[in-house]
């Protein structure tokens, strides 16, 4: 550590801002008056605080106070019966499958940020692939909660695994929900890992600056004997572009088998060869909007801004503009299908989507997915940092009413008129979706508050190299 | 095991099998005495089924319906009695004075379910949804089950201390004061047991009354021909049907016989019938009919006359050639003449057939009509009524209150009924009955007139008791126990025995001198053939020829046209029986409730029926609270806005808001009774009607009227595609092509492999849809042999309704003047079934016939199945529906058919356990199930023969021929190619070509 000293002189010249793009050299990534130190200072300093704000044992109360409502109600659902929700027949799956895919779609800004943008060298990652990777492993966890709790008898669901038994019962390899299980529990896993592996570096930074023994011994088992060499830093780099490697398919199939639930089974609305690309790009779009979401508070409450910059928020922007336009296509090119089909069952779903009991849901998903985003062909809003909070906000809440339109209106009025039926929420649905963001919070506050948010040892690399490390070709880990 | 064959029932086994066990008898005799305490408390399960084999048994052996002193397990199995193996007995149900005979399946002396007894001349097989869910009732557990005197518990000891006394006193003083109320009965045997009281008590008075009865047509035969008569329809030999607010296909007493008949002339266009319905209400015979016309009640008479003065001008003579009225129809009823030049065209084949609400007039009137047109040569019966003398249930129950009034009745005894529910209103039942010292209410249930009396006695349910009565058309039909009481009830026969006998007679003994003096030469061998049977052969009346006085009823309807109209702005009522709890009797009982109409489909409650236009003048939507003021009554009741109702008019079903009678059907409803007085009787005026700004929630099994237009036009572009319908000129093109459109589907390949289906039977079903009329007999037939919970108004409100089978109710046309078909939708059974590929754990798959099952003990619940049944069949246990049964209503459960548990989903299975049963029979006996041996409930108990259940791997079976010949046979959603085993037959329709130009 004693390398590193506050050397402006050196090599790292000070940008106020990399908002310019000048074509003779790349915008650079940190900005303000930072070197490899002050940045380790600056996240390191966010975990090590001896006194936690207030603010965050105000925000972890009110998230841990949901996140127990949550499981009081899974209590009250478990002993009572699926009843408790507004199911029915026809609308046999709603809020519950609704928040599992609107959390897992969450959960993908992280696996891309982090694996494909890292294949990708889009080194702007550094700043927020920790972030997100993090978001998207809570995210996870609470999608991964939905299809556990939603079944009829829960203390059955572990039927779904193929566990081998006396009865010689094996699962149907032919249902979609199968592969939900496989596919989802696969990315959890691998996600988990790659942020685990990336977390390492960090981890034995945070050993050793601990001042007290608990913290080092704590720091110290998650760090795995990290130590810095060349050999760890090798073996460290090859794991992690192989985990990249295999966590890139994974962005794209978690998504394509959640959309297959829906896109090979018979329903209208559902059956569409769309839904896989159609199911990544919003995805996506929701992940990154959420990523939004969760970064603009915090890196103002940390004093991150010159970590994460206002260009990185900005590329983001650009990123939601562009797969808000997907979704937006696949909501066009859904229609034309349906019209272009001839199927008059299918014609109908469409219009009934958008004239239908459900259009306000319909309407809402449009302003919120296709409509705003487009703020952000302007420069001045992309670069807002309060505009972009609403966008990020509405994007979710857009999100969430695809996800509701898709799965309740397609289902509320199938094939024979004489079964449609409304359906509405009880207090138990409305309540475990607050409390899903509970769960969520909970967690995201804990990591906040134990890990390093942003990849110091990753954000180094692209970083200039000060001079006295270019002498001492010594490795930027602390 | 032949137990579940219709063809070869196992009837009441002969005495011989049962004299066998006389030393068994001998040795029970002796032991445990005094045992029969044990069955009120119902200790366990175990020994119920002892005592209870035990009673059955003995039943028949001893000719005693309590073998009391005799009860211990068996040392020995008797002779022909297996446990486990269901036996079947034939009995009759009476029901508003009309016998229906029932055949019962008992499992180890335990009744679990009722059919229609195929050898019964009216039912064949069928029966209809009340007789399907009575056997709900016996299990009731509200039902009372010890005597009351006044609020307190008493016994049958105290009660017969009391009797003894106090009716020795009246017999002393030849019963002055003494008056008996009855139900409307046609039992032969009670019949003779009133003969006998009235002897004993010769100033007694006996009082019959029933809310819903036939008294205006035996008032207008007693006008148009001098008697009272009981018209039967053959509806084989007509060809033309006109109903004037006649139900002949739902709530008539000979329904079932009726729907049969009738289906039978709708599935060729060579013998196609043609139905015309006028009516006020909307009725299952309404839905059914080629022609429907909505007319208010009050037009009814003019309608009659005019009517008849079409018949004369096209040259029909009418009997003593009497001008009725102008042959010009008015311009509101154009199909007048059309219609009338289609009845004298099949003179001879055309009958006119009157709803009992119509005045006595129209009555009258049409008998002119039939008279003129021949129809007493062929397709209408005439029958004299057995009791021609009897006053009307209207001046029955009048005199008694008058007579009550008049304080000269100082014992009343009531033998089953409610009058302080369903009496006229202005007579005050309630408080007039406590005026009488002395009420005795014999009853089901401690319901409102119970309540108001000193004391209330437990009845025996009809499966517990012996009995008779005669079937609409006269045949004496005899009444079994199945089950001895479970809750010391006694039948009405027993407690007039008790109170006129010294040593009360055995009911058994009562039932078989009645029988021996109806057939004096029957002996022994007659009688326990009549018991085996039902019925008694050739026991019918005989059809009676009349001549019509026409120049009476020509006057009576002239008195009648020039009665005052209804003034503008006010409303027109009409009380009809509900069509599942009647008059009210039926209200605790949960199936029913929880039945859809089969028009409204609304589920436990009978909201005001409106049509489209008068919602509109009145501004009311559904569910908006009416108040419909006549006079000083007023009620309040939701209204429902049902098309096809007359304009004006205004439709209350009678039998809710009960205030007693059973934790079901209290509260439940509207109490339209409020406003049935003698007057207002079947037909009323309401000078205002007006919303109250209120909203009440009706429930209904099928999205009602008032959804967004999108969906009204969906839905009705689809129902034309679901409901194929053609007519006698499109058959006759159809059925020479090529099997028509059911089978121009080309045999593409699939995408997917289906599975391979290539088990020894191939199960499939056809509901033939020209024979279906909606009358939703099947679905409680379904309930009872499925052990299906009722989930109540809440959960059906939610969509949650668990009947695996529904009839899907459609309109189409004109609001204002539409058609309804209906469509019964079970498990299609599909080859390539969307439920089982989508299913994470393989609970439901195909057997190897093909059959789509569920695994319950597999299931865990994703509801996956649901979403991807195109049909929406599947039905999912979103709580514990079994939780809250009583130890009594467990006894109804089939033992064959598992309880489903919280979070398990269902759905029809063809009633596999029935297959399984014939399956293993067969192979028992070593021989091939033969076609038409395995009938699920539904199909055994459609009154219309509208489903058929067999084999495709037998080309010989009904089902085969169905489905690879008949040119109607369709799939619905073929296109998405599931293949479903459930198919259809197009629904023929034959409209009068002369009177769709008249409506264009």
């Amino acid at each position: 550590m004693s390398t590193m000293t506050s050397d402006t002189s050196i090599g790292i010249p000070s940008v106020a801002d990399n908002l310019s793009d000048d074509p003779r050299r790349r915008a650079p990534l940190v900005v303000g008056d930072n070197n490899y130190a002050t940045v380790t200072e600056k996240v390191c300093s966010v975990v090590e605080r001896p006194k936690t704000p207030l603010a965050w044992y105000v925000a972890f109360g009110v998230s841990a106070a949901l996140a127990t409502y949550m499981v009081v109600l899974i209590g009250y659902l478990f002993w009572t019966g699926i009843g408790v929700w507004g199911n029915n027949q026809p609308v046999g799956w709603a809020f519950e499958i609704v928040n599992f895919v609107f959390w897992v779609g969450i959960g993908h800004a992280g696996t891309l940020i982090s694996a494909i943008l890292f294949l990708l060298r889009q080194h702007w990652r550094t700043a927020i692939n920790r972030f997100a990777e993090a978001m998207t492993i809570f995210a996870v966890i609470c999608a991964g909660l939905f299809p556990a709790i939603h079944v009829g008898r829960p203390w059955f669901a572990y039927w779904l695994f193929p566990i081998p038994n006396q009865m010689n019962m094996w699962p149907n390899f032919r249902s979609p929900l199968l592969w939900d299980v496989f596919a989802v529990s696969t990315y959890f896993t691998v996600s988990l890992l790659f942020w685990y592996v990336g977390l390492i570096p960090d981890l034995a930074t945070l050993r050793d600056r601990a001042q007290t023994r608990l913290r080092s011994f704590i720091y110290g088992i998650f760090a795995l004997g990290w130590r810095g060499s060349a050999r760890h830093w090798h073996r460290y780099e090859v794991a992690y572009i192989l985990l990249a490697g295999l966590a890139t398919p994974l962005v794209l199939s978690v998504h394509s088998v959640v959309s297959f639930d829906f896109a090979t089974s018979q329903i209208p609305g559902w059956h569409a060869t769309i839904f896989p690309p159609y199911f990544v790009a919003g995805a996506i779009f929701s992940g990154f909007g959420m990523v939004l979401t969760l970064i603009i508070p915090c890196r103002k409450w940390y004093g991150l801004e010159e970590v994460i910059t206002l260009r990185h928020l900005e590329n983001m922007n650009k990123i939601i503009l562009s797969t808000g336009m997907m979704v937006g296509l696949a909501y066009g090119t859904e229609f034309f299908i349906a019209a272009y089909s001839s199927n008059p069952i299918e014609e109908f779903t469409f219009i009934n989507r958008a004239l239908g009991p459900y259009a306000w849901a319909y309407w809402i998903m449009i302003c919120c997915n296709v409509v705003v985003p487009q703020i952000f062909w302007s420069r001045a809003m992309r670069r807002s940092v309060p505009v972009m909070f609403v966008v990020s906000i509405l994007v979710n809440v857009g999100m969430w009413f695809e996800r509701f339109v898709i799965i309740v209106s397609s289902l509320n009025r199938d094939f024979l008129p004489s079964s449609w039926h409304y359906y509405s929420p009880t207090w138990v649905d409305v309540s475990m979706l607050i409390g899903s963001f509970g769960v969520f919070f909970t967690l995201f506050l804990l990591f906040l508050r134990f890990v390093p948010m942003v990849a110091i040892a990753e954000l180094k690399g692209v970083m200039p190299q000060p001079a006295s490390t270019r002498r001492n070709a010594e490795a930027p880990h602390a | 095991m032949s137990s579940l064959n219709p063809n070869a029932p196992r009837y009441w086994r002969s005495l011989d099998d049962l004299a066998q066990t006389e030393e068994f008898a001998a040795m029970m005799a002796t032991e445990f005495p005094g045992l029969e305490q044990a069955i009120p408390e119902m200790a366990s399960r175990r020994t119920f089924l002892k005592l209870m084999g035990a009673s059955v048994l003995f039943a028949g052996l001893t000719g005693c319906q309590w073998p009391e002193e005799i009860i211990a397990p068996h040392a020995h199995r008797p002779d022909g009695r297996l446990p486990g193996v269901p036996v079947h007995y034939a009995t009759t149900m009476e029901f508003n004075g009309v016998a229906r005979g029932l055949l019962v399946t008992s499992y180890d002396g335990r009744p679990i379910k009722i059919e229609g007894n195929p050898d019964h001349p009216q039912e064949h097989g069928g029966a209809d949804l009340i007789a399907q869910a009575s056997i709900l009732e016996l299990y009731d557990p509200a039902r009372t089950r010890i005597p009351f005197q006044g609020e307190t518990h008493s016994t049958w000891a105290e009660f017969q201390l009391f009797a003894k006394n106090h009716f020795g006193a009246l017999a002393s003083r030849r019963g002055t004061g003494l008056r008996v109320l009855s139900q409307g009965s046609s039992s032969p045997t009670l019949g003779a047991m009133k003969a006998r009281f009235l002897a004993t008590f010769p100033e007694a008075r006996w009082h019959e009354f029933e809310p819903v009865s036939r008294d205006n047509e035996r008032a207008g035969f007693r006008l148009a021909a001098g008697k009272p008569l009981r018209p039967d329809l053959r509806f084989n030999a007509a060809r033309v049907i006109l109903s004037l607010d006649a139900d002949l296909l739902m709530t008539h007493p000979a329904a079932g016989r009726y729907a049969r008949e009738f289906a039978d002339q709708r599935v060729s266009s060579d013998s196609m019938n043609r139905l015309y319905a006028i009516e006020s209400t909307f009725s299952v015979t309404g839905s059914n009919a080629d022609h429907r016309f909505a007319v208010a009640p009050s037009d009814f008479p003019l309608l009659c006359v005019q009517l008849l003065g079409e018949l004369a001008a096209l040259g029909v003579k009418l009997p003593g050639d009497v001008q009725f009225g102008p042959a010009s129809s008015p311009e509101k009823w154009k199909f007048l003449r059309p219609m009338a030049k289609d009845l004298v065209a099949h003179a001879g084949q055309a009958v006119v057939s009157v709803g009992p609400r119509q005045p006595a007039v129209v009555h009258a009137m049409a008998h002119v009509m039939n008279t003129a047109l021949r129809a007493h040569e062929s397709c209408l019966a005439l029958y004299d009524e057995p009791d021609a003398t009897a006053e009307s249930n209207l001046d029955s129950i009048s005199s008694l209150a008058k007579d009550i009034r008049d304080g000269q009745v100082d014992t009343l005894l009531i033998l089953g009924g409610n009058p302080c529910f369903d009496a006229p209103l202005e007579e005050d039942f309630p408080a007039l009955i406590r005026k009488v010292p002395n009420t005795i209410h014999l009853g089901l249930h401690q319901n409102e007139t119970a309540k108001a009396c000193s004391w209330h006695l437990p009845q025996a349910h009809y499966l517990e008791s012996w009995g008779d009565a005669r079937a609409w058309d006269g045949t004496y039909s005899v009444c079994q126990p199945l089950i001895a009481p479970l809750f010391t009830g006694k039948s009405a026969i027993e407690l007039l025995s008790l109170l006129l006998d010294q040593q009360p007679a055995d009911p058994i003994t009562i039932v078989r001198s009645t029988f021996d003096k109806l057939a004096p030469n029957a002996g022994e061998a007659g009688w326990m053939e009549l018991v085996r049977d039902g019925f008694l052969k050739e026991s019918a009346f005989q059809p009676v020829k009349v001549e019509a006085n026409t120049q009476d009823v020509a006057k009576a309807a002239q008195e009648a046209i020039g009665a005052p109209v209804p003034k503008d702005g006010t409303f027109e009522i009409v009380h009809i029986p509900d069509h599942k709890i009647h008059d009210g009797r039926f209200a605790n009982n949960a199936w029913l409730q929880e039945l859809p109409d089969p028009i409204t489909k609304v589920v436990w409650n009978n909201p005001a029926l409106i049509s489209v236009k008068t919602a509109e003048s009145l501004h009311a939507n559904h569910g908006d609270v009416l108040r419909i003021t006549m006079g000083e009554r007023a009620l309040e009741v939701p209204a429902f806005i049902l098309p096809g109702i007359a304009e004006d008019t205004i439709v209350l079903a009678m039998g809710y808001g009960r205030s007693a009678g059973g934790p079901v059907a209290e509260g439940i409803g509207n109490a339209t009774a409020a406003l049935r007085t003698i007057k207002d009787w079947n037909h009323a005026t309401a000078e205002k009607v007006t919303t109250t700004g209120a909203r009440a929630e009706i429930v209904t099994t099928q999205d009602h009227y008032a959804i967004d237009r999108l969906g009204i036009a969906e839905r009705e572009r689809r129902s034309e595609e679901l409901i194929r319908e053609y007519t006698p000129d499109e058959a006759e093109k159809l059925s020479k092509g090529d099997h028509g459109e059911g089978h121009s589907e080309s045999e593409e390949e699939l995408l997917v492999t289906p599975p391979v289906v290539d088990g020894e039977h191939r199960w499939a079903m056809t509901i033939d849809l020209s024979r279906c009329n909606g009358c939703n007999a099947c679905v409680v037939a379904c309930q009872a042999e499925n052990n299906i919970p009722v989930v109540g108004a809440e959960q059906v409100a939610k969509g949650r309704s668990m009947q695996w089978l529904r009839v899907d109710r459609y309109y189409r046309g004109d609001p204002n003047e539409p058609e309804a078909v209906h469509q019964p939708v079970p498990c299609m059974h599909c080859e390539n079934a969307p439920c089982e590929q989508v299913c994470p754990v393989a609970a439901t798959m195909h057997d190897t016939d093909g059959l789509n099952v569920m695994v319950y003990n597999r299931c865990v619940g994703t509801r996956y199945c649901s979403n991807n049944c195109p049909w929406k069949v599947r039905r999912f246990n979103y709580f514990n529906f079994n939780q809250h049964i009583s130890e009594v209503e467990k006894m109804q459960k089939n033992p064959e058919v598992t309880i489903r548990a919280r979070g398990v989903m269902e759905k029809c299975s063809y009633c596999i356990q029935r297959i399984s049963a014939v399956k293993i029979a067969a192979r028992n006996e070593g021989r091939p199930i033969t076609d038409g041996e395995i009938m699920p409930a539904c199909a055994q108990t459609c009154p219309a023969k509208a489903i058929v259940f067999g084999d495709l791997n037998d080309p010989k079976s009904r089902i085969s021929e169905i489905q690879h010949k008949n040119w109607r046979d369709y799939g619905t959603l073929d296109e998405l190619r599931n293949k479903p085993r459930t198919r259809y037959l197009a629904r023929l329709r034959n409209p009068n070509p002369e009177l769709n130009e008249v409506h264009a």
